[in-house]
């Protein structure tokens, strides 16, 4: 983790990019990306017990059957050409950390910056899902949402890819 | 959802600590369910505390229904009153008001009160059947409680059992989809009746004189005295004096006081609650950062919080326990009010990194009751035995202090292996057990050692010989040469820092004793943060718990690790070993986190510097700006020059309020400055009497500037006002209101960013009277040309050359001001102009149809008003004058003040009192000052300061303020400046209400259209037409009865009275005189003498309406409530209006929905804008009470009053279209 | 392709999910009063859709249909068989 931290500006940029060449020509079968382990690593930790699990494969399964149609959508020209939905689909299971438009977010009366960091587990024309998904809530920074999350791409304000969900930072 | 309680109000013994202090005639609520097993359970503990004896917390989720069956067991009627609840006044108020039926209830009855939980919070609930403020009240003797109100769907389970929970003050609570929490209310109480083990009134080991006043947390105290008491008698650390282990578990074992248990990131809310009677308090708690209000993203952040009486506020800390940084250990949560704190205010927040399951022991042999995780949370590892977790890893001996950190002393020892086992990877001196810092930080390191040393306060030889305060080593030789001035030691950081800090202490062993304090043993001292992140067992610089001890003895050097991970405001930094000991002496400083990659530089050099109460801060990106500290002081122990001691208390160790008060180890006091004609006008005038030896903080007109406000010491309440300047009250919020004036409380620390708008003197001042008449102020000096030593901000154009000399003391008063020569700096040359002629006169103010009233008022009047006011046609009120944004209004002052009229020729005001009294004969000139409104400072701010021209008036004098209308800034504080010793308390003040443009004002009962008044209907073509109340709560007033007999209040006013002997000691000087709303006081003792029967006391049916204003509405009509306290005591009050509720900010809709308006001092102002209308959401119509809710010493005296809503059309009262 | 375009593109993307999510349960957040909706997505037209509410932050506002702009949708998610599924919040207190 802390390694992974200490990598200059240049040398993360070249990383990616790497990346996406990697991913161009290999598409999904190439599992390139380490930290991806730690990620998955850290999500088990949170499940609580077996039935989970099962649960959890039977999702990806879907998600596998959902990803097919979603190629076969991809054929369309349109969707080719949209650079953040490409970008985001190769970041599938990767961590990204998103910050949407709004000043705030209400729950139930609990206020909250918008500031999502999660696992992209869905991409579609519009919008992105993250899950698992940490809600950076001001008194529980590593709270996760019990459910994914979908956050439109219009309402993206900024986003950066490749970002340890656990790592400490200011909120404020 | 339909929730129901059965609650009981019941006598009780109230045990309030292991010692076996106790209350005999403590009075609670407590559930039905629980009643027998608490009277049992007490019946069979009578000198140990019992968790069931303490405030009611009962819960509901947002949106529920909650009916309260309420049973009086008491010996007297008595009720429950529900703070921010939607309730049927007439059914469910817990009062008898007005002309509502009463519900209240007599001993043996019962009765059912129905709340709408309509929002998440905490609606506090107490007593109004009897607000005695004697033991023989309620409130004061433990009768409060709180339902609270959790968001919908939540459930709670016990921390202990995680099974259900009906009452408790800690419960943990879930959510489906939000996080779990640790929930902990915390109730702040004072002046509770304690007699100790042997039933006697508890006495001070110190001093062998009476202790101190109860001062506790859900009715559990842990005073210093009982601790030391095992010192003296050897049974614990005989090598300790005592304040330096006073929360040291190692020496004592926990308090009985409240201990909020967590895991390391556990989500948290602490409630905080003010329950008590009189005090306001700050609530600290070390280590943690919450927003300032929860519900607004960019609120300001805050670790200190001042509290009123009956008032509270959420305290969510940020990152959960542990904060940012996940520090463990014991954390400290106190009363910053050292008095308090040593008087036993305090609690811990003990934050775990191992399972508690119940199966470990503290160092002392006591079980750790379990702990369960939070279920949405991973659960801490299991203790080992090479990992025991907090505490058991820590190398202490059982009744001795507690031990040194590991790493951090120069000299000291290495860690233990199991310490080792412990630490964070890279331990280091400062930061062992937890990682404050985060990755990539800048560094800096201080050298920073405290010592003692005289220094002087004033021209007049005023000085405290025995000055402790903190320097930089680099700057020791120039301060003990006297080259280099003490001041509070400031240090600037950019965001983004780690600050290595390298502590010597350099203090002598002793204190020596004197007329104020017996000899101390302060031999050891630690140099305590705020605001930063830092590993709380070894750099706390404090002694907690069953943390180390993380001070050092004299001549040893300790080294501590904080980062500052955001842009924060100045964090204040003290001695936390002898704070109560010598922080008033001085050893107080703050550290100034700044924006990244800022640079900071001597005003008057330019040189870059590290610290300084005054820097220049450049910045690539931002603008440059002055950045200016000031900390004010209380408990200030000065001697004059022949060393008599100056305000001593009536025995040396005593805390009845010793000495004077001061800013930056500064004071001017008014009585040196009468100059030769002896007029108090010109007493801040520096053409008669120079500059004050205050902080004069200069800038060139233009310039952005930041002041950072705190205060270093020790007790009480202070009100900062600055003439002419304002700020947005929540920094980071754009969208909050402007202030011109800040409560402030120990610890606190407020920024306030602004300009110097136009050239001229700004007064700054705490400006409650006794405050300003022994010295705080000063000025922000703002200059129009180029002056030799003061740099030119690297962003802005250099000022034009100097054409004229500065000015200097010339010994007479300054030419008269001629504010019709210029035009506000922000006002539009065609602005509509709206013109008031006032006229400010003596004339007798009745305050009430009991016939107390003021022989010798004040008063500010509309010229066409006077005829009939001195005519005794009109009782008078307080002026309110309005204009609209974008109104250029012009004010025509005359004085009409005759000598012969004022009550103390000989020039000694004697009642209400000051601390140092002397001559200073009444002014007959006056003028008017507002807050908030545009006007150029140097003819239209009512001050005749610094080298300003005169802007007050003398008999048959006329002067014409401009003031513009700048903004919606609604109410504004309006007063005289001229004499405030003489003149304020007798009238000398109103208020300004700044409406929105196209607003026509009109009387509530014709509906003409009028000029001013208390109480008018606004109408605006866009605006609804709303109902405008203004309520100038005011003190100090000096009052006589129909007899013409002085009436001594509060003394005089307290039911059913008191003593003489205990009189004595009672009050400080600040709490004396009468008190009231609009020039009318409804004191509860006429009514008492009347009818001695408490719960019918606030009764129209039984007194007719009470004298103060009657505000009427009809159910639903939009009201605003304009709230101004002009006039002039410290002690701050809170306001409460009951069954309605308004934002905190009246400009933010994101600000949080209260009921109550806390820590009101001279200048506050806000406008409450309920919600709902007239009988809030519900419209119920009824009699509400406005009122303070101290119950010590305001109510009784007469600080209350009723709206009263109609649901009926009343002939007199005709409606809003 | 013209940024604008792209921005459509986006939009039509989220509104056909929103359509694919008829007659499934669903959470909004949105930075509009009053913040938060649970319920069941019951038709999209246009970039509106029709929710019928079970939850928001205020009972008096729920167990009614509203028309929700799609634009204005901040955080959503859209259960689907075999997913996690969003908490039911339940008033049935002891």
């Amino acid at each position: 983790m802390s390694e992974k931290h200490s990598k200059s500006e240049e040398e993360v940029e070249i990383e990616v990019k790497l990346k996406t060449e990697v991913k161009d020509e290999m598409g999904d079968q190439f599992d390139y990306h380490e930290d991806k382990k730690e990620v998955e690593e850290a999500v088990d930790k949170h499940k609580p017990d077996v039935e989970e699990e099962e649960e959890a494969e039977e999702e990806e399964q879907e998600e596998e059957e959902e990803q097919e149609e979603e190629e076969e959508e991809e054929e369309s020209p349109e969707i080719e050409s949209d650079d953040l939905f490409r970008q985001f689909e190769y970041l599938m299971g990767d961590s990204v950390l998103i910050v949407t438009e709004t000043q705030q977010l209400n729950l139930l009366g609990q206020t909250f910056r918008p500031i999502f960091c999660g696992t992209v587990c869905e991409v579609e024309t519009g919008h992105i899902t993250l899950f698992p998904v940490t809600i950076k809530l001001l008194n529980a920074p590593f709270h996760q949402s019990p459910f994914p999350l979908s956050i439109p791409f219009e309402k993206i304000a900024h986003f950066t890819p490749d970002f340890d969900c656990n790592m400490r930072f200011p909120l404020v | 959802m339909l929730r129901r309680y059965h609650v009981v109000g019941i006598p009780i013994r109230i045990v309030v600590n292991n010692f076996g202090d106790h209350n005999p005639d403590g009075r609670i609520y407590v559930l039905k369910e629980n009643e027998e097993k608490v009277r049992d359970l007490v019946r069979k503990n009578p000198f140990t505390p019992v968790d069931l004896v303490e405030p009611l917390t009962i819960r509901a989720c947002e949106g529920d229904t909650v009916e309260i069956l309420f049973e009086n067991q008491l010996p007297f009627d008595a009720g429950m009153h529900f703070q921010e609840a939607d309730y049927d006044v007439f059914d469910s108020d817990g009062a008898d008001a007005g002309l509502n039926p009463d519900t209240t209830v007599p001993c043996g009855k019962s009765i059912l009160y129905r709340i709408y939980a309509s929002r998440e919070g905490t609606f506090f609930f107490t007593d109004l059947g009897n607000v005695s403020s004697t033991e023989k009240g309620s409130s004061i003797q433990g009768l409060f409680g709180a339902l609270l109100v959790q968001r919908r769907g939540s459930t709670w389970t016990d921390p202990v059992t995680g099974g259900p929970l009906h009452s408790g003050v800690y419960a943990d609570i879930h959510h489906p989809f939000l996080p779990s929490f640790r929930e902990y209310a915390w109730y702040f109480s004072d002046e509770m009746e304690i007699d100790d083990l042997t039933g006697n009134s508890p006495l001070n080991p110190m001093t062998n004189q009476e202790g101190e006043s109860f001062h506790g947390v859900n009715l559990r105290y842990e005073p210093m005295a009982n601790r030391k008491r095992l010192i003296d008698e050897g049974v614990v650390c005989p090598d300790c004096d005592a304040e330096e282990v006073h929360h040291d578990s190692w020496v004592f074992g926990d308090p009985a006081t409240p201990i909020l248990r967590g895991y390391k990131g556990d989500p948290a809310i602490i409630r905080l609650i003010h329950g008590g009677a009189k005090e306001t308090h700050v609530f600290h708690y070390h280590v943690h950062q919450w927003l300032g209000d929860p519900t607004n993203t960019q609120a300001e952040i805050l670790d200190s919080q001042a509290i009123s009486p009956q008032s509270h506020y959420d305290v969510q800390p940020l990152y959960g326990l542990g904060s940012l940084h996940g520090a463990i250990g014991d954390v400290i949560i106190h009363c910053h009010l050292y008095p308090h704190f040593g008087a036993g205010m305090w609690g811990i927040n003990r934050i775990f990194d191992t399972l508690q399951d119940g199966s470990q022991c503290y160092p002392n042999g006591m079980p750790i009751a379990p702990l369960k995780p939070l279920p949405d949370r991973p659960a801490p590892p299991e203790p080992t035995p090479e990992r025991p977790g907090f505490p058991n890893f820590i190398p202490g001996k059982v009744g001795f202090k507690a031990p040194r950190p590991p790493l951090g002393i120069v000299g000291g020892r290495e860690m233990t292996e199991l310490e080792k086992n412990t630490a964070i990877p890279n331990a280091r001196p400062g930061a062992v057990f937890a990682e404050p810092t985060l990755e990539n930080a800048n560094v800096v390191e201080f050298n920073v050692s405290a010592i003692e040393l005289p220094v002087v306060y004033n021209k007049q030889g005023w000085h405290d010989p025995k000055a402790r305060f903190y320097v930089f080593d680099e700057d020791l030789d120039d301060i003990l040469s006297g080259k280099k001035e003490p001041e509070p030691l400031v240090f600037h950081v950019p965001a983004g820092t780690v600050i290595r800090f390298n502590y010597t202490n350099r203090l002598p062993h002793i204190l020596d004793g004197d007329a104020f304090q017996l000899v101390t043993r302060t031999y050891e001292s630690g140099y305590h943060i705020h605001f930063v992140k830092f590993d709380v067992l070894v750099s706390d610089g404090a002694n907690t718990g069953w943390n180390y001890d993380s001070s050092v003895l004299p001549g040893e050097t300790i080294q501590y690790e904080w980062y500052a991970d955001t842009e924060l405001k100045a964090f204040f930094v003290h001695d936390h070993l002898f704070a109560n000991s010598h922080q008033q002496h001085g050893m107080f400083g703050a550290g100034v986190v700044q924006p990244r990659f800022s640079k900071f530089f001597d005003s008057c050099t330019g040189e870059e510097v590290d610290h300084g109460t005054q820097v220049t801060v450049s910045h690539p990106l931002i603008p440059d700006y002055r950045d200016f500290s000031l900390f004010a002081q209380d408990f200030t122990m000065l001697f004059d020059k022949d060393g008599c001691p100056i305000q001593p208390p009536p025995f040396p160790g005593s805390e009845d309020d010793p000495g004077v008060f001061a800013v930056n180890y500064k004071c001017e006091p008014l009585k040196f400055r009468l100059g030769e004609d002896c007029d108090p006008a010109y007493s801040f005038s520096s053409y008669v009497n120079g500059d004050p030896v205050t902080p004069i903080l200069r800038g060139y007109a233009g310039d952005p500037i930041r002041i950072r406000l705190l205060q270093g010491a020790h007790e009480e309440s202070h009100s900062f006002n600055v003439h002419g300047l304002k700020w947005k009250e929540e920094r980071p919020d754009l969208g909050s209101h402007f202030n011109s004036q800040q409560h402030i409380g120990i610890s606190e620390s407020f920024t306030f960013e602004t300009e110097l708008k136009g050239p001229g003197d700004y007064l700054w001042a705490f400006e409650t009277e006794e405050d300003v008449w022994l010295g705080t102020w000063g000025l922000i000096r703002a200059y129009e040309e180029l002056v030799d030593d003061l740099i030119v901000l690297t962003d802005k154009s250099c000022p034009p050359p100097r054409t004229k000399p500065l000015p200097c003391p010339t010994g007479k008063p300054p030419a008269r001001a001629e504010p019709l020569s210029t035009l506000p700096p922000h006002a539009t040359p065609c602005a509509p102009v709206r013109r008031y002629d006032v006229v400010a006169f003596q004339t007798p103010i009745i305050y009430n149809s009991y016939g107390d009233h003021d022989p010798y008022g004040i008063v500010f009047a509309l010229a066409e008003d006077v005829d009939d006011i001195l005519s005794g046609k009109k009782n008078p009120e307080p002026l309110v004058l309005r204009a609209n944004v974008g109104d250029l209004v012009e004010v025509s002052l005359t004085s009409r003040l005759k000598f012969d009229l004022f009550p103390f020729k000989d020039g000694i005001h004697p009642y209400p009192p000051v601390k140092e009294q002397a001559f200073y004969p009444p002014s007959l000139r006056i003028s008017l000052h507002t807050s908030l409104l545009d006007y150029d400072v140097r003819t239209s701010s009512g001050d005749t300061v610094g080298y300003n021209p005169d802007q007050t008036v003398g008999p048959g004098e006329v002067i014409t303020y401009r003031w513009f209308v700048d903004g919606q800034h609604g109410t504004c504080a309006m007063w005289d400046m001229a004499d405030l010793r003489n003149h304020r308390s007798f009238g000398t003040f109103g208020a300004f209400i700044a409406e929105p443009r196209f607003t026509t004002y009109h009387d509530p009962y014709t509906l003409e259209e009028v000029k001013t008044g208390a109480n008018v209907v606004l109408k605006n073509p866009l605006v609804p037409t709303t109902r405008e109340y203004v309520l100038i709560m005011h003190d100090g007033v000096r009052l006589e009865d129909k007899n013409g007999q002085l009436i001594v209040d509060p003394v005089d006013g307290i039911i059913p009275g008191i003593e003489e002997e205990e009189a004595g000691d009672l009050l400080d000087t600040y709490d004396n005189g009468s008190r009231g709303f609009n020039y009318r006081s409804e004191r509860l003792i006429n009514r008492y003498r009347e009818l001695p029967k408490l719960s019918k006391l606030f009764s129209s049916e039984v007194f007719g309406d009470p004298a103060t204003p009657i505000f009427e509405a009809y159910t639903g009509d939009a009201v605003t409530f304009c709230l101004t306290n002009p006039s002039e005591r410290r002690r701050a009050h809170t306001f409460h209006l009951h069954g309605h509720y308004w934002k905190f900010d009246s400009k933010d809709l994101d600000s949080r929905v209260q009921s109550f308006e806390g820590h009101i001092v001279a200048g506050f102002t806000a406008d409450l804008r309920l919600i709902g209308g007239a009988g809030g959401v519900y419209n119920f119509p009824g009699d509400y009470l406005y009122r303070s809710g101290n119950i010590r010493w305001d109510i009784e005296q007469g600080m209350w009053g009723i709206f009263r809503v109609h649901d009926k059309l009343k002939s007199h009262l005709p409606k809003l279209e | 392709m013209s940024q604008q375009s792209i921005n459509q593109l986006h939009d039509e993307g989220l509104i056909e999910h929103f359509t694919m999510g008829k007659g499934y349960r669903v959470f909004i957040l949105t930075p509009s009063y009053p913040f938060m909706f649970i319920g069941e997505i019951k038709d999209v037209r246009d970039d509106i859709v029709d929710i019928w509410v079970e939850t928001t932050h205020f009972s008096q506002l729920e167990n009614r249909l509203w028309h929700i702009h799609i634009d204005n949708i901040e955080v959503f998610y859209i259960e689907r068989e075999g997913e996690p599924e969003i908490p039911r919040l339940s008033e049935d207190y002891y």
